[in-house]
């Protein structure tokens, strides 16, 4: 039988997510409050936020940088025609 | 027998964000940190016979890529030397002033800050290395890309819960990965 969603509690899974949600600023107003209420009394919720947060915080502290995946491609094209020539 | 093998066939899916990040760090250019990237996988195809398996792949190309950002700065500088010369003392006298201008700036914290940056990167990928291979995809391009949702659901083909349910694998395992030491 399908669960009844609550109005304003959510389970555990719902908070991630929406902490998930919220480390990309994708989270809506509404479900912050809901995160917010279970993160007052939900010593799991409350860790999860904490790591989560924290690690947000390390790779925008690292401004780390990644190849675009057309330019991993085009790497890629003019890599794989040295192999060809190699081989 | 050699500890570690070559696999230059997977080099590009495996390490080319790695010497990316490690290499625009350094030279601030994205276009040229490509070429630099790009021509260290050349080079390491070119000298794969030097490869003895004492150390990772990962280590061997870095140590390339490293005398590849050397050889370039060393090109922009010979480049500099030819078009100013800038000499900012003439006698004897004024070479104290000279020397003084090269003093460390007790304040500039710059060269720190970057270095605990690229040990915090150095430790980010080390982690995205542990991860599946599509997990580190989508964390890439939703954490360091920055793309929408809808950016990434059109490219991979996933559904949005698909891509919330691998960012909630990834980031669990990314934390677990980065707590020890980091957090």
């Amino acid at each position: 039988m399908k669960e009844k969603k609550s109005f304003l509690f959510i389970s555990c899974d719902e908070a991630k997510h929406i902490c998930d949600k919220s480390q990309y600023k994708e989270a809506s107003f509404w479900e912050k409050i809901k995160l917010n209420l279970r993160y007052t009394w939900c010593k799991i919720t409350r860790a999860y936020v904490k790591q989560n947060k924290q690690l947000t915080t390390m790779v925008k502290k690292s401004k780390i940088d990644c190849l675009k995946n057309d330019e991993r491609e085009a790497l890629k094209k003019e890599f794989e025609k040295e192999l060809m020539e190699q081989n | 027998m050699p500890k570690h093998t070559i696999e230059p066939e997977k080099w590009i899916d495996r390490y080319s964000d790695y010497l990316f990040n490690y290499t625009i760090s350094r030279v601030n250019d994205r276009e040229m940190a490509k070429d630099l990237v790009q021509d260290t996988f050349v080079a390491s195809l070119k000298s794969m016979k030097n490869f003895k398996g004492d150390a990772s792949e990962r280590t061997w190309l870095i140590s390339i890529l490293k005398r590849k950002i050397i050889d370039h700065y060393r090109r922009i500088n010979s480049k500099k030397g030819k078009a100013e010369v800038k000499i900012d003392f003439t006698t004897e006298d004024d070479e104290g002033n000279w020397l003084e201008e090269r003093v460390a700036d007790p304040f500039d914290k710059t060269a720190e800050d970057s270095l605990v940056n690229d040990e915090l990167g150095e430790a980010i990928y080390a982690c995205l290395d542990k991860l599946p291979a599509k997990q580190a995809a989508v964390f890439k391009m939703k954490t360091i890309q920055e793309l929408d949702t809808e950016t990434i659901c059109n490219e991979l083909n996933i559904t949005p819960s698909n891509l919330w349910v691998i960012i909630h694998r990834a980031r669990t395992a990314m934390a677990e990965c980065m707590e020890k030491n980091w957090f």
